[in-house]
């Protein structure tokens, strides 16, 4: 009971990060991103490759940052292409390329079996778990930090520019190009550090961990979070990731319980999505 | 090599199919629409427990009709609510909520029956045609796609098929002539109904129905109305069938596995291509 209990707030902390990132990604830009599973499985990824060729484990989740960071910007410039649903529906493209690219390059990857036997990150002596419990608590506090403080002076006006308009942006000399990519990367980041996380905490990555169920989870985590702070994604979290796994204590299958997950998250966007555009109508009706 | 042919015409009739439906929702809701994956997969799992009864040409029959049913009503609520809450044509959340309302139906079909894949209970011999053999299904997905274009065809000459087809084209000028899309809403969902349920009656019988089977080539019919813009009917059929050519030459010379990313990566091309942000489209 008490390594389940472990193992679910080992879940719960890993989505609540995920959900933080997220949530900023769709305040700072407005951008709903249907490529979280591709991001945090390129950080978990990132950490075992370069964990089993035998690089230290703080260099992994520097590489796992790296790679998150990079994937990140890389989303948040798309912007510039794409935007609204447009960008929800390339991002979901994108998700599902990765799945088969990662699927496919057994070489590197494991292919659809995936790579086991992860070096894991050591910390004081604690177990696996524990360091998991540890390090996804910094990561959450980081993450919320990170944002709370984002979310004051210039650099959130500019952003609010951003989202607004990119051509009032250009007019008003707002660097549009670089809030993106510091958003991008914040996100990205940050993703790919709770999926390093979970990489050093099971010792294993699959691509089956990271399909577009989890990036759904992600995103709906996300909205909660863009409308009601750190307390919207946990209150989220707690609906989504937990109770589902709490389930499975009445004799529910895991498969099952997924599928109830899938549920609840497509209920969150769905209703978070109705609700964010009345509200918009009635800000602009007042 | 005919029965590569064959194989490329089912798909490419399954793809173009989705593809019009896609186009039609576009029309009526002003984004693309994924509940059609929800539909797909619902009638998918409709055929599947109604062959289980009777799996003759009766049981078929039944099958059809009520996916169909069920189709159509679903896609009249859908649009029902859409049309209602002025979602439609309104920051292209369309594509977002209909995700939400798509994994929602998933995990429901999921956490109700369970995971995996039913199979159905027909079993289709395969049909001799001249000097051909083919399997028995990809014939019965040909004649399916033909009858439902051909239907499709005919409903988009009555006047509220000649209503959407003005949404389509320019929808403001249809609204000054009295084109009221919530009005619009039962005939579209019956004939997109229609359109969609032939295409998960033949993913049921082909490949037995799974919570998440109608998602796949929902994305694709959405990729299949990008390709063609502008052409109606006839463009999504062409959208279709290039989208079947390739997916059929991946399964065969690249992996079958890699064979959908392959349709997705074209897929993002197109949707990057296309670009929508207002930079792109040089909104001043």
């Amino acid at each position: 009971m008490g390594a389940y209990l472990l193992a679910m707030t080992c879940q719960a902390g890993f989505f609540l990060s995920s959900g933080v990132a997220s949530g900023w990604l769709t305040k700072a830009l407005g951008l709903s991103s249907l490529a979280g599973g591709a991001v945090v499985g390129t950080g978990a990824y990132a950490y075992a490759i370069a964990a089993r060729a035998g690089l230290e484990p703080s260099g992994c989740v520097a590489v796992a940052a790296l790679a998150g960071c990079c994937v990140g910007a890389v989303l948040a410039v798309t912007r510039g292409r794409v935007e609204g649903s447009d960008f929800a529906l390339a991002t979901y493209c994108g998700q599902m390329v990765w799945l088969g690219v990662v699927a496919n390059a057994s070489a590197l990857t494991g292919g659809a079996l995936g790579l086991s036997a992860i070096p894991g990150i050591e910390l004081a002596g604690l177990a696996r778990s524990g360091v998991a419990v540890v390090l996804l608590g910094a990561l959450c506090t980081l993450a919320a930090l990170v944002c709370h403080v984002g979310e004051r002076g210039w650099f959130w006006t500019g952003a609010a520019v951003v989202r607004r308009s990119a051509e009032l942006a250009d007019t008003l000399g707002v660097d549009r190009l670089r809030i993106e990519l510091q958003v991008g990367a914040i996100y990205g980041g940050t993703l790919a550090l709770s999926g390093a996380v979970m990489a050093s905490y099971l010792s294993f990555v699959g691509v089956s961990s990271f399909d577009a169920s989890v990036s759904i989870a992600i995103l709906a985590l996300g909205y909660l979070g863009a409308a009601g702070g750190l307390g919207g994604t946990a209150a989220a979290t707690l609906l989504v990731v937990v109770f589902p796994e709490f389930v499975r204590l009445a004799g529910m299958s895991s498969a099952r319980s997924g599928y109830l997950r899938l549920l609840l998250s497509g209920v969150v966007v769905a209703a978070y999505a109705m609700w964010r555009h009345v509200s918009h109508r009635e800000m602009a009706q007042r | 090599m005919t029965a590569v042919l064959v194989l490329v015409l089912c798909q490419a009739a399954m793809i173009g199919l989705v593809a019009i439906a896609v186009r039609q929702q576009y029309a009526l809701l002003g984004g693309y629409d994924l509940t059609l994956a929800a539909v797909i997969a619902v009638a998918a799992e409709s055929v599947v427990y109604a062959t289980g009864f009777s799996g003759g040409a009766w049981g078929l029959l039944c099958a059809l009709l009520i996916a169909w049913c069920v189709s159509t009503v679903g896609m009249y609520l859908w649009n029902i609510a859409m049309t209602g809450t002025a979602v439609r044509r309104d920051g292209g959340l369309v594509f977002v909520v209909s995700l939400g309302v798509n994994s929602a139906i998933t995990g429901l079909i999921g956490l109700v029956r369970g995971p995996g894949t039913l199979a159905s209970g027909v079993l289709v011999p395969r049909v001799h045609f001249a000097e051909l053999e083919v399997a028995g299904i990809l014939v019965i997905g040909i004649v399916l796609a033909a009858i439902a274009t051909t239907l499709f065809v005919l409903w988009r000459r009555t006047s509220a098929g000649v209503g959407v087809a003005l949404l389509e084209q320019d929808a403001r000028f249809a609204q000054e002539l009295g084109v009221e899309p919530a009005r619009l809403c039962l005939p579209a969902a019956a004939a997109v109904g229609g359109v969609a349920s032939a295409v998960g009656v033949y993913q049921g019988l082909a490949n037995g129905a799974s919570p998440e089977g109608g998602a796949a080539i929902a994305m694709y019919g959405i990729g299949a109305a990008f390709l063609v813009e502008g052409r109606g009917v006839l463009g999504a059929i062409i959208g279709g069938v290039v989208f079947a050519v390739i997916l059929v030459g991946s399964q065969l010379f690249v992996s079958a596995s890699m064979a959908p990313s392959i349709l997705f990566a074209i897929t993002l091309t197109l949707v990057l291509a296309r670009g929508t942000s207002r930079m792109q489209q040089g909104v001043r």
